[in-house]
């Protein structure tokens, strides 16, 4: 029996379809069988950042109204070797075309299938959020440090502690070093702190991140990222593991370093 | 039979006794009689007499308000009689209940998020903290032990004694019954409290001028004395 966990963050543009994508690789990479389910329908971003678009052929809204099997929906993603799948959704309907029960009943049918199936929530906290909320066993809430998403993390948190899911876990995405060691954003304990919530991962703002979802390809495969390690490093504390949080100090090269360029 | 009505005279005016064995019309019946009784005898008194405060105590019955009306018309009958009261040595649970719920401490534990309303109708004790867009409300006082950074309206239902207590170290809203304040995060409110080293606990009170004012903890006693006094807040909601 699998496990469904929601990806949300009420703000929009923090990084949930990103984060839904690399964790999702990640936990495949460590040999989960994992289904990816697109819930923000008509605005859907999660096949383009996989690199999936052109494979779509039915959607969840057709497997809803029955004109397809579920299993006809699914993507396989062949570079993880029956790893990763994704269910996409519809780009023509809009978020009311799917309602809780079928929500559930879906998420129902693939945990059956799979280890973890990652919902991708849509920003807001409307119809889209609750069908995705409806079905989740576990939710991931994705913040930025900047002060308009907390507060939308906090609204959110609120939100799910009316359900039955257990807990929510934190990511802190987008952290850009520098201002947090200034002190011109709130730093991961304040934050923490200030929602009081279990944190389950910290990401630093990487170019890369934007880079390689361009090509298609989510950060996670390549090995040497920073946001890649962390990401690696959240699915492995999902899986059970304790794994230490990133430091957040920026590295201070020495002058033979700086001179001899960064090899370490 | 035994008598089921009891005349007593006390300094000021009578005092009717109904005991609360036996049936309704039995006892109407029994005062009835009594009344009468009395009214011949009052054929004497003129007019001169001033009005006679007469309470009714029904020991442990209670009545309804139509026999209530029934009660006070039959004693009312001699124009001298005036019902001050028909008073109960008991009262109905759900009235108890209120009251109980009205004077008692609630303890509530929890962090208050954006968009959360905490609502209580008698004083609460927030052990936790209010994030902005969240919102603690209580016909009563509100104690808050944590950050508040979101709103804590006390007296609600227009209450204007109502105070809040909390360690106001940041941008926040205080209402107290329809009088809001808006708390900056630097305001002279809290001005001291940064320039010491801990936030010191502070409250929020409607001062004589109707203006929202704050008092040192230790000075709560004196501008609210009643405060944490359960039984004379008892007998005021009595």
């Amino acid at each position: 029996m699998g496990k469904a966990i929601v990806i949300t963050s009420g703000k929009g543009g923090v990084g949930k379809t990103t984060s839904t994508a690399n964790i999702g690789t990640a936990l495949a990479l460590q040999g989960k069988k994992v289904c990816l389910v697109d819930m923000d329908i008509g605005l859907r971003n999660l096949d383009v950042v996989l690199g999936l678009e052109n494979r779509i052929i039915y959607d969840i809204v057709d497997v809803v109204e029955e004109r397809a099997k579920l299993h006809q929906a699914i993507i396989k993603d062949k570079r993880f070797n029956d790893h990763l799948y994704l269910l996409p959704a519809a780009q023509n309907a809009d978020k009311s075309a799917v309602n809780e029960q079928q929500m559930i009943d879906l998420v129902g049918e693939l945990k059956s299938d799979y280890d973890y199936i990652l919902i991708d929530c849509p920003a807001g906290i409307e119809q889209g959020f609750k069908n995705s909320i409806a079905a989740a066993d576990e939710a991931i809430l994705i913040t930025t440090p900047e002060i308009s998403a907390i507060r939308d993390a906090d609204r959110i948190i609120g939100l799910i502690e009316k359900t039955d899911i257990i807990g929510p876990k934190l990511i802190i995405n987008r952290i850009r070093k520098n201002m947090m060691q200034s002190g011109e954003v709130m730093d991961v304990d304040e934050i923490t702190r200030h929602l009081s919530v279990d944190l389950l991962g910290i990401i630093f703002d990487d170019d890369n991140v934007v880079r390689s979802s361009n090509q298609g390809n989510p950060v996670v495969l390549n090995p040497d990222n920073s946001a890649s390690q962390a990401y690696r490093n959240i699915a492995r504390r999902i899986l059970g593991e304790t794994v230490p949080l990133m430091s957040i100090k920026e590295e201070k090269l020495s002058i033979w370093q700086k001179l001899f360029g960064k090899n370490k | 039979m035994a008598q089921k009505i009891l005349l007593k005279g006390v300094k000021d005016g009578y005092q009717i006794h109904l005991q609360d064995s036996g049936s309704y019309d039995e006892l109407m019946e029994e005062l009835a009689e009594l009344i009468q009784g009395i009214k011949k005898d009052s054929q004497s008194f003129s007019n001169k007499h001033k009005e006679i405060q007469v309470l009714v105590k029904t020991g442990k019955r209670l009545f309804e308000e139509s026999e209530k009306i029934k009660i006070r018309e039959t004693i009312e009958e001699i124009p001298l009689f005036k019902v001050k009261a028909i008073t109960s040595d008991v009262i109905e649970i759900e009235k108890a209940e209120m009251w109980q719920k009205e004077v008692s401490l609630i303890l509530e534990i929890a962090t208050v998020r954006s968009g959360q309303i905490i609502e209580a109708s008698g004083d609460i004790l927030l052990i936790g903290n209010i994030n902005p867009g969240g919102m603690i409300r209580s016909k009563g006082n509100i104690f808050i032990i944590g950050e508040l950074q979101g709103i804590a309206h006390a007296g609600f239902e227009g209450n204007d004694q109502a105070v809040v207590v909390s360690n106001f170290a940041h941008k926040s809203q205080v209402r107290i019954a329809d009088h809001i304040h808006v708390m900056e995060e630097n305001s002279e409110e809290n001005e001291e409290n940064q320039s010491s080293t801990k936030f010191s606990y502070k409250a929020a009170y409607m001062n004589d001028l109707h203006i929202l004012d704050f008092e040192p903890v230790n000075g709560l006693k004196k501008v609210r004395p009643q405060l944490g006094n359960l039984s004379r807040r008892l007998y005021e909601n009595g």
